[in-house]
């Protein structure tokens, strides 16, 4: 069931209705069916897969809790008997029985990803070895389901063992009400990667209907429905164009591509996420933000921390933490101190861990060498950026620029530019053919090219143009407003007429200018698999 | 750089600078006017954006010509392009007094010539029902393009809801059958004077379900089939043949069997032997005109259109006379010449007829 | 840890291992091309851009793929593969001994038929192109480029094309990449043999 398919609408709507209808206490179980029927239509045999990370995630948990719990009693009656030493060594011996259940079921759960995941992908990197070395290459690929959502999920899920391990939550008893944290539905085909501490309140909580909470979901929704429709799917037309004819469309229509890959991801995946927050909505259930404007970034850091925010914030706080201050880490550290001084010793590990934190989420986008050399070249670019902070420095005590509006232009646009270009990786989904098309856009720009019959050539109408261009302006226009406040907010204080004006206005435009149905190519949201 | 704090606003939660409440009583009022206009706008969107089917492409309006007609038939014709192109009413009417119509369409399948057949029993009782066979050839839905031409302009009933279930290929769904907006809606670029000029309004496009054409193109070439594998019509053709033959026999209306004289797509010896066998089975008559075109006096250099797939207007009139005989002589259909009303009306449509001819002849020598 | 951690990677491998036929979500990398070929025939009243159809034609010219039949008439020869472009096939072979085009009911467009004594070629309209959808060998003086002809027996065949077809009753199907060689038999023999191209499938 595709967010923009009319079975899903019909899907929400019905168990909207089923639970505002049903007693308070049971909407947890609605949502919880709703989520099941949801998955199992995505694939049958899909439940499986997130039943079996549900019940090991939570009976870990549980099992963790109820082994602190047994430990502190047990410390409580044997404290008093034990020595320093002794002391220490029951608190380690208890330790460590925790741990074991924790990495059991951690390595339960990314082993299942990373089987179903990554199995083909290694088995295509041994061919390649093998038949680089003269052998035949032949091991032959395994058929394995890929269940929609498994990354934001197993990552969820993680998440919440992480911290009851580390005893920043309790473990929840209800394993009905967990099943529900790892499989609402408006978030399981795309994210975001939200935390269980954050989520769990209002998804537990019994929620009485509200009208403006309800309006304001549904507006969230409708304005999903225009990125992702009106924007995303039409641009996406050419984009398939472009990046299929690579040998036709190289040079200037490269970058024209590179920048229309940019518009149509942006509005794509925004768009998806606001249909998840606005379906969340209608439930009463707040979701985190996923995007701040991304695209107002004055740099590339800036922008990951705009970006798929939940991605980000998982990998800094259960990768990057985590592994900078490993032992192994701190010993790096400590040595590269002593051998390189204080510059090369402060950077060394942060660098290091940056490095595995990009990789990772290289591998994570998807089973292939192009999303590892994108997040690779995310981690160059950062890595550049801080390398240079001392000549900006420089450069700005010379020139008194920052600040300024042509300035700040200047770093919003080279921001983008840099991220549109690293995602040709993902767009040509070939890392020698990446490498050729950015290196066409100087060595062959082929400006004569760039005429009308040509734009005119990649699927889309004068008319498909016409509407890019204003919906481009509609998002750029909103994003300027939001700086200044909450756009909703603005449109709740209007007259009733004007808000209806407004609300329609949007249905009618989703309507009439979306690039839904037969004739436009039904595109399911480009996060999906990740 | 950090980013704004002044900058990130949560929506959710924004609960704050909510226009005041009205008193509720004007509040009903407001949704109401709100819901009302909506829908008139919604209404009025989809009837514009509905291809009108007027110039060019006029198949798409035949189905929904039949409800403007006075609904009291002798003889319906049900079936595709082999009937509609083929057989002129006008012919059947002034030889033979035989009132007849035909509800057809482009690619006509033979679940929609069924439904098409059910909701017409429930409008009227003719006494005879024609059935083209071809269609037998067709096992799954083929064609959404097709499939609106056919559905779009029937009316809702049970039969329109059964026959799209029927007919829905993978890529289409129930509902834009029911908001037909949400298939057309991407005509909003490309509307045209038709959508406006016909937006309340349809001109007839046939003469009782009869497409005209005038000119001629000689058959020529005419590939023979080539060898299949397996020449037995699908079970599904057959479920609805079936049905078709127990619906007739239910409302008591005689069902006939017709092979139309096209020479393309090429009819099997082994598809004709079915069809005779069906016939025999359930005691119906099955008439292949393929084999009888020397008696009608069809001449393939100078009675088709388009080389030998459709019947131009003599060919169709030499048809009408030919058949006409047939369901006169033997499946007994009355002449009902001499009544009034029905020869006033008659007088209009062949006054039509005949300005069409003219028309298009004019068109030709041009 | 041992005795946990077994379990936990034996239910890995079970679960990897169990479920097979994937119903696997696409992503824009699934693109190429592919879409443009599932367009749907459009009414004229509601044209698609005329564009878009160039490039389903362009697409669609991609080098041969599937069975190609080596085609010799007169003093031209030329290898016709499924949806490839007419244009290319008329020049090399010349004039057909017949021509036969048949309008579809309602659509601008036309299925055409060119006859060459032995083998025809059919063709369906894309754009402003005519692309093959079919060649048909129509007697025993032609052969296959593997050199199968009207005559021998499902024994040939097999030993020519092997036994990965689909027997549809009274015909054997060979698909490669997405287009058919469809082989008829009449009893044991050989009665005709058909290239299809996948837009007859439906």
């Amino acid at each position: 069931m595709l967010f923009t398919s009319y079975s899903f609408m019909i899907f929400v709507a019905v168990t909207f209705c089923l639970y505002y209808v049903c007693p308070k206490k049971w909407q947890w179980a609605i949502l919880l069916g709703a989520s099941y029927f949801f998955y199992f239509m995505a694939g049958r045999t899909y439940l499986i897969y997130i039943l079996v990370t549900t019940v090991s995630t939570y009976l870990a948990a549980r099992q963790m809790d109820a082994r602190k719990e047994r430990a502190e009693q047990a410390y409580a009656l044997q404290k008093d008997s034990l020595d320093k030493e002794g002391r220490k060594a029951l608190k380690a011996k208890q330790k460590k029985g925790i741990t074991r259940v924790f990495l059991a079921c951690l390595i339960l759960n990314i082993g299942i990803l990373a089987v179903v995941k990554y199995t083909n992908f290694m088995i295509a990197n041994i061919n390649g070895i093998a038949k680089a070395f003269g052998g035949d290459g032949t091991l032959s690929f395994v058929d394995l389901v890929l269940p929609m959502g498994i990354s934001f999920y197993t990552f969820q899920s993680v998440a919440y063992l992480i911290d009851v391990y580390h005893g920043k939550y309790p473990a929840q008893k209800h394993l009905g009400k967990f099943a529900l944290f790892v499989a609402f539905f408006p978030q399981l085909v795309q994210g975001p990667i939200s935390r269980y501490n954050e989520l769990s309140e209002s998804l537990f909580a019994l929620h009485s209907f509200d009208k403006q909470n309800i309006a304001y979901g549904l507006e969230r929704i409708l304005w999903g429905y225009f990125k992702k429709m009106v924007i995303a799917d039409r641009m996406l037309v050419a984009v398939k164009v472009l990046i299929a004819e690579p040998e036709t469309y190289y040079g200037s229509f490269a970058f024209v591509g590179m920048l229309f890959y940019a518009l149509e991801l942006y509005a794509d995946f925004t768009g998806g996420i606001d249909i998840t927050i606005g379906v969340a909505q209608l439930f009463g259930v707040k979701v985190a933000e996923n995007f701040r404007r991304p695209y107002f970034s004055k740099n590339i850091k800036e922008y990951w921390k705009r970006w798929h925010i939940s991605m980000g914030t998982w990998f800094t706080d259960y990768i990057f933490y985590p592994v900078s201050v490993s032992k192994p880490f701190r010993k790096l550290n400590k040595f590269a101190r002593e051998h390189f001084g204080d510059h090369v010793g402060k950077r060394l590990p942060v660098y290091l861990s940056s490095f595995v934190v990009w990789l990772l989420t290289g591998i994570w986008h998807g089973a292939s060498w192009n999303f590892i050399a994108w997040g690779l070249g995310n981690y160059v670019v950062i890595m550049i950026s801080e390398e240079l902070e001392p000549l900006y420095h420089r450069f700005h005590k010379r020139f008194h620029v920052a600040g300024t509006l042509p300035w700040k232009l200047f770093q919003v646009i080279r921001t983008v530019l840099i991220m549109s270009c690293l995602r040709m990786f993902d767009c040509y989904r070939d890392v020698p053919l990446t490498f050729q098309m950015f290196g066409s856009m100087f060595a062959r720009p082929n400006l004569s090219a760039l005429t009308g019959e040509a734009f005119l050539g990649l699927g889309l109408g004068v008319t498909d143009y016409i509407i890019l261009a204003a919906g481009a302006l509609v998002l750029f226009a909103v994003s300027m407003i939001q700086r200044a406040g909450s756009v909703r907010t603005k449109i709740a204080s209007c007259s009733f007429p004007v808000r209806m004006v407004i609300w329609w206005g949007l249905f009618f435009i989703v309507l009439l200018f979306g690039a839904y149905s037969i004739g436009y190519n039904e595109s399911q949201f480009i996060y999906n698999q990740f | 750089m950090a980013v704004e704090t002044t900058e990130i606003n949560h929506i959710t939660g924004e609960m704050s600078g909510l226009a005041c409440k009205p008193a509720k009583r004007f509040g009903f009022i407001k949704y109401l006017a709100v819901f009302l206009i909506v829908t008139v706008l919604f209404a009025f969107l989809q009837q514009l954006l509905m291809p009108k089917y007027m110039h060019g492409i006029v198949e798409g309006a035949m189905i929904a010509e039949y409800y403007q007609e006075e609904k009291d038939h002798n003889v319906i014709f049900v079936g595709d392009c082999e009937l509609y192109e083929n057989i002129s009413p006008a012919v059947l009417w002034e030889e033979y007094g035989i009132n007849s119509y035909i509800r057809g369409s482009a690619q006509q399948l033979i679940w929609q010539s069924y439904y098409l057949m059910e909701e017409t029993l429930k409008y009227e009782h003719p006494e005879v029902m024609v059935f083209n066979v071809l269609s037998m050839k067709y096992d799954v839905p083929q064609n959404e393009a097709y499939n609106r031409m056919t559905l779009d302009g029937m009316r809702w009933s049970m039969s329109k809801v059964r026959d799209i279930q029927a007919s829905m290929t993978e890529e289409e769904s129930f509902a834009e059958y029911v908001f037909p907006i949400l298939r057309y809606h991407s005509r909003i670029t490309q509307l045209e004077q038709d959508d406006v000029t016909y937006l309340f309004r349809k001109d007839p496009v046939t003469f009782n379900g009869y497409y005209m054409r005038v000119d001629v193109k000689a058959a020529e070439n005419v590939p023979t089939g080539r060898p299949l594998g397996d020449y037995r019509f699908g079970d599904n053709a057959y479920k609805y043949l079936e049905m078709m033959a127990q619906l007739c026999e239910k409302e008591g209306v005689e069902l006939v069997l017709v092979k139309a004289p096209s020479l393309y797509p090429y009819w099997y010896d082994e598809w004709d032997e079915q069809m005779v066998q069906f016939a025999k089975d359930h005691d119906l008559k099955y008439y292949n005109l393929l084999n009888v075109t020397d008696e009608m006096g069809l001449d393939f250099s100078q009675d088709t259109y388009d080389g030998g797939l459709h019947l131009n207007l003599s060919g169709a009139e030499k048809m009408a006379h030919y058949f006409g005989k047939i369901l006169q002589e033997d499946c007994g259909v009355t002449s009902r010449r001499g009544e009034e009303k029905l020869e006033k009306a008659w007088e209009e449509k062949i006054a039509a007829y005949e300005a069409e001819i003219a028309r298009q002849e004019a068109n030709l020598k041009e | 840890m041992k005795k946990t951690l077994v379990p936990a990677m034996l239910l890995v491998l079970g679960l990897t291992l169990s479920a097979c036929g994937s119903e696997e979500v696409k992503v824009i990398e699934s693109a190429g091309g592919q879409s443009a070929a599932a367009q749907t025939e459009e009414t004229k009243t509601e044209e698609t851009a005329a564009a878009t159809e160039e490039v389903q034609a362009e697409g669609t010219q991609a080098a041969l793929s599937g069975y190609t039949y080596n085609a010799t008439y007169g003093e031209g020869s030329v290898t016709i593969g499924m949806d490839m472009d007419m244009r290319p096939v008329l020049e090399a072979l010349g004039e057909p001994s017949s021509y036969f085009e048949a309008a579809s009911c309602a659509f601008q467009g036309l299925d055409k038929i060119y006859t060459y004594d032995h083998f025809e070629v059919d063709t369906y309209p894309s754009g402003d192109q005519d692309l093959v959808s079919s060649v048909v060998l129509l007697d025993d003086l032609v052969t296959t480029s593997e050199g199968l002809y009207i005559g021998q027996t499902k024994a040939d065949m097999e030993a020519l094309y092997g036994t990965e077809y689909e027997d549809k009753g009274g015909s054997c199907v060979y698909t490669l990449d997405g287009m058919h060689l469809e082989i008829v038999l009449d009893g044991d023999t050989i009665s005709s043999i058909a290239y299809n191209s996948s837009v007859l499938d439906q």
